[in-house]
């Protein structure tokens, strides 16, 4: 199975250990993994800032870089969302790539949700002896319909204790350039979930998306707490070992 | 303002004109003849239960009557319960106008005023997927009955107790006398959250509505 | 109404920080949330309802001129009259004459969102007419001189002691002299003010939440019965409605209604549904002598026409108001004008113009709460974001916006540049940042940095250790 990982700008940029334990699992999935060097961003801030063209023209570039695998697997949903959901729709007049946007979004997968409903991979053999709240992100749960699967990939992890938190189904305020456009506005709503957080009771945040991850975590080192942040792969590839995003 | 109706309709029809294909004028009559339902929710108790088991869930209250004597004895009993003078409104209706009401009961078939405190009145029919009464208006009914006074009585013969609202239609087009002035479909009580999101009743219509179930 | 939509910054600012609004919004907040996610987890058929609904509203939309004409011949067959108004100026004017030919004085009002569209009440007043709210919480802004802040809870925004306050400013001056303390005294406080007004008004004016083609009725969905008080008493019912209202049948208005209630309260039914068909009978012993019917178009047979056409879906239920985290934390005012929320967001550009009202669909994280709760499924983010399409075509938004994404995506199309821009650029970085792992502060990014840390980057970019690891990997083989 030869499988493509689109790492996202925000994990090439911020967070690379996430893209290495993204492949780490995936091997472990018996996933031959290929990097195309051709990718750059998926288009989001092109595509949600009005900018059509912009949005197409990456569209394009990423289907060219990506068409060509059995399967195309993102640490991110709204990455994942943006191939899936709206790449068909922004493609729609251009008869060379109607198809083939239709047909990758057949082939790409968030990761949880990869591991789970088409490997269906058991992890083995890592602890992470934390008590750990997840937040779902927007694009996970209401773009492609993720909830159980990183928490079924949570439960295999020994030592994990799962604290859930109020106001799953509530945004976190990132919303991409919105969090800077309406930076207020964001951060009444990041408040809203730190809240949620410190009342779980966990000392570890974790989620699939960057975006959420580096906006939380701004605001819980802001407020001086002490939650520590990764991405959930790391956590499931037993990589989490440093202070996480944004340090302590 | 005709030329407004006429530009109206153009730029809808234009608009259309986008989409596939719209219908044609049989298509629509046809449709509207059909009268076809949508989905109808389903429950596991008889149409009476449910009825019963919604209107008390609506803050209605309810009794069951067979005669004449036990409709009277049920609303004098009604409002000397709540302290209400010997004045009563009632529906003209071939049932209530035939009722014998005891000398100290002034009881008039009228419009309501402000003044009037309790009614009685008839209803068409019973919805039990809500617990809802309907009212038609009319002659026999006028609707100012429904919303002016502070307490509400109602007749609702039990065998005109029917599953659903489009049950209703159903037994109003099989009437044949066409649509009347006012249909209520009336739950419980008025009611208002507008108040810091705190139920309270009687915001503008009756505080209290009690059921006579007649068998 | 005026809109101070193009104020959305200041307003929100303000807003955040009114902490009598916090608190009101949070009370509410909660009640509209769960009482909903109740009564549709109760009601097993809810997905397929709202499937018939879409189905009922996209056929009657596709024939939306047959249905207005069919609406049309009933009500004139009922005894009634049919008005149509393209602009809101047309409309008051309607409504205005039709108040004068009665020499009316005193009009009671239920509560309609359309009127507050068209600017009813102003045009009302400056007729020399006097209009009297009647739904409670209409009738608490209307003494508050504000305009509604929900459309199913227009005083959502007001505490009990606020009500208390203004009721005592402007009911002792009609000898209620007593301050109030608690909700059910202020209920009742209004009810007996309002009871005067009901049958001392010449005309009663209503909106309607549905029209219905074959029988040329108008259905009101009301808690309070202060509708059917309006519409009964006066000598003259006047229903102000928007075209894409209607609906075929008395069957498609049930299903409908069976969403709406759910959807807005958390109800299976509000406590007074009721369908008005023309004025009274000939034997009736009440009810109004005239009924006139205005359609009102604004805009909205445009919308037909473009990319905003499912738009015309709504029911009015409030759903997206009562899930929208931006709804949620700053209240209706905040929007500007008459629609808050996703709905007043995709409204607000299309009726008071884009440029007005270009903040709003600017102000969404797409969560898609929204969508996920409309009755009737309608793609709000998706709508909010063609706003955004035009909002850029148009050059709405700043330069500076729009060069800064210019960049960005110029770089995006060019991966080896973008390789080359980002190594340099996460590597200066990491140096700033040395052993810290986030920065307080960093110029550039103040928007960012007024309210969050800002996490340093890791190290080297992912892509810039795959080539070297793949550039390593070919040495070796």
């Amino acid at each position: 199975m030869k499988v493509a990982l689109f790492v996202t700008c925000l994990v090439d940029l911020f967070r690379p250990s996430v893209g290495h334990a993204t492949i780490k699992l995936l091997k472990q999935a018996n996933c031959d993994v290929v990097v195309p060097s051709g990718q750059t961003c998926c288009g989001q801030p092109a595509y949600n800032n009005g900018d059509r063209v912009n949005a197409q023209r990456i569209a394009r570039q990423v289907i060219d870089a990506f068409d060509i695998y059995d399967y195309v697997v993102a640490p991110s949903g709204s990455c994942t969302g943006m191939i899936k959901r709206h790449y068909p729709g922004l493609l729609t007049d251009d008869p060379q790539y109607t198809a083939r946007a239709a047909q990758l979004a057949e082939r790409c997968y968030e990761l949880t949700s990869f591991l789970v409903d088409i490997i269906g991979l058991t992890i083995e053999d890592v602890s992470f002896n934390k008590s750990v709240t997840y937040h779902d992100s927007c694009s996970c749960q209401r773009e492609l319909n993720i909830k159980t699967q990183p928490r079924q990939l949570l439960k295999s992890i020994g030592g994990l204790r799962l604290n859930e938190m109020q106001g799953t189904e509530e945004c976190c305020g990132f919303g991409g350039t919105f969090c800077v456009k309406y930076d207020e506005l964001s951060a009444t709503m990041v408040d809203n979930k730190v809240d949620n957080i410190q009342q779980s009771g966990a000392d570890i945040l974790l989620a699939a998306d960057m975006g959420c991850l580096m906006n939380i975590a701004g605001r819980l080192k802001r407020r001086d707490l002490p939650v520590k942040v990764y991405h959930i792969a790391e956590v499931l590839a037993g990589m989490a070992k440093d202070d996480g995003i944004g340090g302590v | 303002m005709n030329d407004a109706r006429q530009n109206i309709l153009e730029r809808i029809r234009k608009a259309n004109q986008l989409m596939p294909q719209a219908d044609s004028f049989e298509a629509v009559r046809a449709r509207i003849a059909r009268h076809a339902r949508g989905p109808q929710p389903q429950w596991q108790q008889d149409t009476m239960t449910r009825f019963l088991q919604k209107v008390e869930l609506s803050a209605a209250s309810y009794e069951r009557v067979k005669t004449h004597k036990e409709i009277t004895d049920a609303v004098i009993r009604y409002m000397e319960s709540h302290s209400l003078n010997g004045k009563l409104v009632c529906a003209g209706t071939e049932l209530l106008s035939r009722i014998q009401w005891p000398e100290k009961l002034s009881v008039e078939a009228r419009a309501a005023t402000t003044d009037d405190k309790v009614v009685l009145t008839e209803a068409f029919a019973g919805i039990a997927e809500t617990g809802s009464i309907v009212m038609c208006s009319g002659k026999e009914s006028p609707v100012s009955l429904n919303f002016l006074p502070d307490f509400f009585i109602s007749v609702i013969h039990l065998n005109t107790v029917v599953d659903r609202m489009e049950d209703v239609w159903e037994k109003l087009r099989e009437q044949g006398a066409g649509m009347p002035r006012a249909i209520n479909v009336i739950t419980g009580p008025s009611r208002t959250a507008d108040v810091e999101q705190i139920i309270q009743m009687g915001a503008h219509g009756p505080r209290q509505v009690h059921l006579l179930l007649l068998e | 109404m005026e809109s101070t939509a193009h104020n959305f910054l200041r307003n929100t600012h303000k807003a955040l920080n009114d902490r009598g609004l916090q608190s009101a919004l949070k009370n509410a907040r909660r009640g509209f949330v769960d009482k909903r996610r109740n009564a549709v987890d109760a009601l097993p058929e809810f997905e397929a309802l709202r499937q018939t609904a879409i189905d009922i509203k996209s056929h009657s939309l596709l024939n939306l001129d047959q249905y207005l004409i069919q609406f049309e011949q009933q009500v004139q067959a009922s005894g009634g009259q049919v008005h149509w108004a393209e602009t809101p100026t047309q409309a008051t004017q309607i409504v205005t004459d039709l108040c004068r030919s009665v020499n009316a004085e005193k009009i009671t009002k239920g509560k309609t969102m359309v009127g507050e569209e068209i600017g009813l009440n102003d045009a009302l007043i400056e007729s020399g007419m006097q209009p009297v709210e009647t739904d409670l919480g209409e009738y608490i802004i209307q003494l508050a001189e504000e305009p509604p802040s929900h459309i199913i809870a227009p005083a959502v925004h007001k505490s009990r002691q606020q009500i208390a306050d203004l009721f005592h400013e402007h009911h002792a001056p009609l000898g209620f002299k007593q301050p109030l303390e608690d909700p059910q005294a202020i209920v009742n406080e209004a009810r007996t003010i309002l009871r005067n007004e009901y049958v001392t008004a010449d005309v009663g004016i209503t909106g309607a939440n549905l029209l219905i083609a074959e029988t040329g009725s108008t259905v009101l969905v009301t808690n309070e019965g202060n509708g059917d008080l309006t519409a009964s008493l006066p000598r003259m019912h006047i229903v102000v409605a928007s075209i894409e209202k209607v609906v075929p049948t008395m069957e498609d208005a049930a299903v409908i209604l069976r969403l709406l209630a759910r959807s807005a309260t958390g109800q299976e039914i509000t406590a007074y549904t009721t369908f008005f068909t023309g004025p009274r009978r000939e034997a009736d012993l009440d009810g109004p002598e005239q009924f006139h019917v205005v359609l009102v178009d604004n805009h909205r047979s445009e919308m037909l026409g473009n990319q905003y056409r499912d738009m015309l879906r709504c029911i009015h239920c409030g759903a997206c108001l009562n899930h929208c985290p931006i709804y949620s934390a700053i209240g209706g005012h905040a929007y500007g004008w008459v629609y808050p929320g996703p709905m007043g967001a995709v409204l607000t550009p299309l009726m008071a113009g884009l440029k007005e009202g270009s903040h709003l669909p600017q102000a969404s994280t797409f969560c898609g709460r929204c969508e996920e709760v409309c009755p009737l499924s309608i793609p709000l983010p998706g709508l909010l974001r063609e706003h955004r399409f035009q909002i850029h075509a148009q050059k709405i938004s700043t330069s500076q916006s729009r060069w800064a994404l210019a960049l960005w995506a110029f770089v995006a199309r060019h991966p080896n540049l973008y390789r080359w821009l980002t190594r340099i650029g996460i590597g200066l970085l990491s140096r700033i940042a040395g052993k810290h792992k986030k920065f307080r502060r960093l110029p550039f990014a103040s928007a960012w940095t007024n309210q969050r840390d800002f996490p340093a980057p890791q190290g080297p970019t992912f892509m810039s250790s795959i080539r070297s690891a793949n550039a390593k990997s070919d040495k070796d083989s």
